[in-house]
């Protein structure tokens, strides 16, 4: 139960600072979601353990909710990553570059998931 | 990309020109055959004109909504259809679109279609057996080409494409019932022969040749969907399964016709045989192309992925 009860607080954490990091540029708002990510994944992993909970129609709504929830944070940076490519792209091709150099445009930062992120977290039963 | 939708756009408006044009050319020789004079020719233009106008603004505002209701298709909210609606509102994200209307079309085949006249007016529809038999990755990879047709501004050029290829088919049909029932009696005083035959002639190949182009378009914006479908799920298998299990299930969409049939992601009308490759009239590319493209992708990421990991 202590488990339980330590992944649900993660979750809410990492989700008040995910809240808080959006004002702090791409790379602290990256970092703060990847912990979102990862908690939610733990949690995904608790429901695991009660076969009874995993048929549950609630439970799987929630489920199709998380699913999605994670699906939509990656391809909202997928898009952010794609705009930023091609505006990166623009500011340095002739001709709208003398526009981006008039202007001052200057390059913008990838959003960039961590590589100890991306693992799968490890679930510890205690 | 944004160079193809920039394509896309000005290929749309010159096509609809070239229309336009065909359907002014055809007005104007109807109307010398008719009425032999030039005064009544330009006025038949003049009121020709007026009414095709009007069509296509009912046709722009209201097109949408009857291709829905003709569909028989049902507005779903998030709570009715939680994974559907999850899937499209993902699709947008990926596409930075505005949230479309979703529907749902209660029929066992399954197929999918995107309308409206901008993204901010889009609506995607999906049927029963859609749902039912395609799991999460294949849904993606659907409604990602639907979202691509929105996205690239197929739903407005198909739209008004429709229009005007109805409004030629239509004015061609009148000429020839009209001349058949008396008008070639009036003209027979006042008309001139010469402008009749070619009259007769441009009512039957307008419509012919309307056909021809609006096919043509259709079949390339499917493969162009489908690639930039692609490019929002960055998963080719997931579209490529599920259009493998749209070929081979028998059964057309009772709800679909001629007219609306080249909506689709997939031919609803079936029926023929898997072809090689597409005829003049055929509104969809040979499905099992599409899916050796999709597969080819796959293949090509899948080396990519091998060399560099993807961030």
């Amino acid at each position: 139960m202590s488990y339980e009860q330590e992944t649900l607080t993660k979750v809410t954490d990492a989700r008040a600072a995910a809240v808080s990091a959006g004002s702090q540029g791409p790379e602290a708002q990256a970092h703060a979601e990847n912990a979102l990510t990862q908690s939610l994944r733990s949690l995904f992993a608790v429901a695991e353990n009660y076969p009874d909970l995993k048929a549950n129609q609630n439970v799987l709504s929630l489920q199709e909710e998380l699913t999605t929830t994670e699906n939509k944070i990656s391809f909202a940076r997928q898009f952010y990553n794609d705009s930023v490519m091609t505006f990166n792209m623009m500011i340095q091709q002739f001709p709208s570059n003398l526009l981006a150099g008039m202007f001052n445009f200057s390059a913008r930062e990838f959003f960039q998931a961590e590589e100890a992120d991306k693992e799968v977290p490890k679930v510890d039963l205690r | 990309m944004y160079e193809q939708i920039k394509r896309n756009k000005r290929d749309s408006w010159f096509l609809i020109l070239t229309l336009v044009l065909v359907l002014c050319g055809l007005g104007l020789v109807i109307g010398l055959a008719w009425f032999g004079s030039r005064t009544g020719a330009i006025g038949f233009l003049g009121v020709f004109g007026v009414v095709a106008i009007v069509w296509s603004l009912i046709g722009y505002y209201a097109g949408a909504g009857m291709v829905l209701a003709a569909s028989g298709a049902r507005k779903v909210t998030h709570d009715q259809a939680p994974e559907l609606w999850n899937v499209v509102d993902e699709m947008r994200i990926a596409g930075g679109l505005p949230m479309p209307d979703v529907y749902i079309i209660d029929d066992p085949a399954p197929n999918a279609f995107a309308t409206g006249r901008d993204p901010q007016h889009a609506s995607v529809a999906v049927t029963r057996g859609l749902l039912e038999e395609l799991n999460r990755d294949e849904l993606q990879g659907v409604l990602a080409h639907e979202m691509s047709h929105v996205r690239n501004y197929d739903i407005r050029f198909a739209t008004l494409v429709g229009i005007l290829v109805g409004v030629i088919a239509l004015v061609a049909d009148i000429f020839i019932r009209g001349t058949f029932w008396g008008g070639g009696r009036r003209s027979e005083g006042n008309g001139n022969a010469i402008f009749f035959v070619l009259a007769i002639v441009l009512a039957l190949l307008a419509p012919l040749a309307a056909y021809v182009v609006q096919f043509a378009i259709s079949r390339h914006r499917e493969y162009l969907a489908d690639a930039s479908g692609v490019e929002l799920t960055r998963n080719p298998l997931g579209l490529a399964h599920a259009l493998e299990k749209i070929s081979a299930d028998p059964r057309p969409l009772r709800v679909a016709n001629r007219a609306t049939a080249h909506l689709y992601i997939a031919n609803p009308l079936k029926g023929k045989k898997a072809k090689e490759s597409a005829g003049l009239f055929d509104t969809h590319p040979p499905i099992q192309k599409r899916i050796a493209i999709l597969l080819a992708m796959a293949h090509q990421t899948e080396g990519e992925t091998a060399e560099a990991p993807q961030a």
